[in-house]
């Protein structure tokens, strides 16, 4: 393949969708890859969609990019996100806003916005490089119609990442196939002596993995307020799967109810601390430091370098871990996370796989999210957050259109099980 | 309901100076956030474990020996306030 024709198809589809913040027209390499720009690219200018580090430059490559680069991967660009990954439609971005290649009126989802688009829109790519702290892939596959796998917390190394919560955050892929989700995830999954909380699970060749017979559960709490349209395309593919020789039945997952505030306050709360490194010193956005004192210098550039959202998370998520307020909302949130973890792990006493829809909604158009509140924002991850506190890997795929747009199913699996998700994903993309 | 005072207290812990009209904004985002948030409250945790990880993940350390790392000129390609070799910051004391 000739990178540089690649290079300049992502030239055209940035024009006609916005999906990346730098193009690299540098790039070499057998096989063209797209990475999301919260991840460090050596030499690549590297934002996390923040203006805060508008003009970072890496000097080392995330493990991962190294891994792609080392089994050929052309890095052509860094691909928009919300900043800092604050968000479920991309639109939190300092830079630009992608469009959905299926209809770009409407949002790519978020946070992983641009490696979706990318992914979805290019003839040249076989898989994009996301990452997930609440359903940041998830989402966005399931808007854009591609797959996209979440991994186990700790399967894929995190060194290089610009992280938002740290017992959250997961790079993982979006790509075109299951099979081509499996060939990322085995590129880049594998012990990093670099990242602390990096596995020592041995890695798998996830690419060699077939269909199995399995045991799958529907969680009946995932479909309440879904959109009755999607959850009829979720329920015929769990018939395909039937119908394929896997067995099926309800699970229940009490305590999802209460995934969504758990979820937040935590990942906030370690958001607020995370971004206490962005002091305008080091790197990123500063100026000139004369004549002013600390404080007073720190918050001047903090409030220029963050946008709305990233001002939001940070007075919410300091304010959930302050003195008087840590045990009743902070403390509270990581014992609720220990329930829904249990939940899972009761459900996969029973069950290899749960299935439900990726999302509530279709992409949802511009002018619809213009007009939601932070709290309708935040209510949107409904379905994603707790496989994403529990740590488990999770597939979304594809399984048809609602009024054109693409509509995805997720696939859960017990943590370290990827095969699992996988297996249930090609049964479900042959169904 | 949080008042507007706890908005700005919770800003200057955060080192972030917000205009008049983000205060106001953030202290309605924030009293709807945790109105809702507060259903938390009804879960019954007696007893469990707080889980700060979503598995339990042990300790690592490496081992105590001289490695490589980043040049001066490397550790300073990214900052813009500097002199001499160091990186420029606020008068500290």
């Amino acid at each position: 393949m000739d990178i540089q024709e690649a290079v300049g198809e992502a030239k055209q589809l940035d024009e006609k969708y916005d999906l990346f913040i730098t193009i690299n027209e540098s790039a070499e390499g057998n096989f063209p890859i797209a990475v999301k720009d919260n991840i460090c690219t050596k030499g690549l200018r590297t934002t996390a969609g923040s203006k805060i580090l508008h003009n970072y430059v890496p000097v080392f490559d995330a493990t991962v990019v190294e891994k792609l680069k080392r089994s050929g991967a052309a890095v052509l660009g860094k691909t928009c996100m919300d900043e800092f990954g604050f968000g479920t439609f991309s639109v939190n971005c300092a830079y630009k806003v992608p469009k959905n290649p299926v209809d770009p009126s409407r949002s790519c989802g978020g946070s992983s916005g641009g490696s979706a688009g990318y992914v979805a829109a290019s003839k040249y790519a076989r898989f994009a490089i996301g990452q997930s702290t609440g359903g940041s892939i998830t989402c966005p596959a399931a808007f854009c119609g591609v797959v996209g796998i979440t991994p186990t917390y700790g399967l894929v190394s995190r060194y290089g990442l610009i992280d938002y919560a740290n017992s959250l955050d997961k790079i993982g892929v979006l790509a075109k196939t299951v099979s081509d989700a499996a060939k990322g995830l085995s590129i880049i999954s594998g012990h990093d002596s670099r990242d602390s909380t990096s596995s020592n699970v041995p890695a798998k060749d996830y690419a060699k993995l077939q269909e199995a017979k399995l045991r799958i559960g529907v969680p009946k709490e995932y479909f309440e307020g879904v959109d009755p349209k999607i959850a009829e395309r979720v329920w015929r593919s769990i018939k395909s799967l039937e119908s394929g020789g896997m067995k099926y039945e309800e699970v229940s997952l009490p305590h999802t109810k209460y995934a969504i505030p758990s979820y937040y306050i935590i990942a906030l709360s370690e958001a607020s601390t995370n971004l206490a490194k962005y002091c305008g010193m080091r790197y990123g956005l500063s100026s000139d430091p004369s004549g002013k004192s600390f404080n007073e210098y720190f918050s001047q550039v903090r409030s220029q370098g963050f946008g709305q959202e990233a001002k939001r998370r940070v007075v919410l998520g300091t304010y959930a871990r302050m003195a008087g307020y840590r045990d009743q909302y902070y403390l509270k949130a990581l014992k609720v996370r220990a329930l829904i973890i249990e939940d899972f792990k009761r459900a996969f006493g029973e069950v290899d796989v749960l299935a439900a829809p990726s999302m509530p909604v279709i992409a949802p158009k511009f002018s619809e999210i213009e007009k939601l509140t932070p709290l309708q924002h935040y209510m949107s991850d409904v379905l994603t957050v707790a496989p994403n506190l529990a740590g488990i890997p999770h597939l979304s795929v594809p399984c048809g259109k609602v009024e054109g747009m693409p509509v995805g199913v997720q696939l859960l699996a017990d943590h370290f099980k990827e095969e699992k998700a996988f297996a249930a994903g090609f049964g479900v993309e042959n169904g | 309901m949080v008042e507007r005072e706890v908005v700005e207290r919770v800003a200057r812990i955060a080192r972030l100076s917000l205009t008049a009209e983000e205060v106001k904004r953030f202290t309605k985002d924030l009293s709807s956030v945790l109105e809702a948030f507060d259903s938390i409250g009804e879960a019954k945790t007696d007893g469990v474990e707080p889980a700060f990880q979503p598995f339990d993940i042990k300790d690592v350390v490496r081992e105590d020996a001289p490695a490589g790392c980043l040049s001066q000129q490397e550790a300073l390609i990214n900052a813009e306030q500097k002199e001499g070799g160091f990186i420029k910051g606020p008068k500290a004391v």
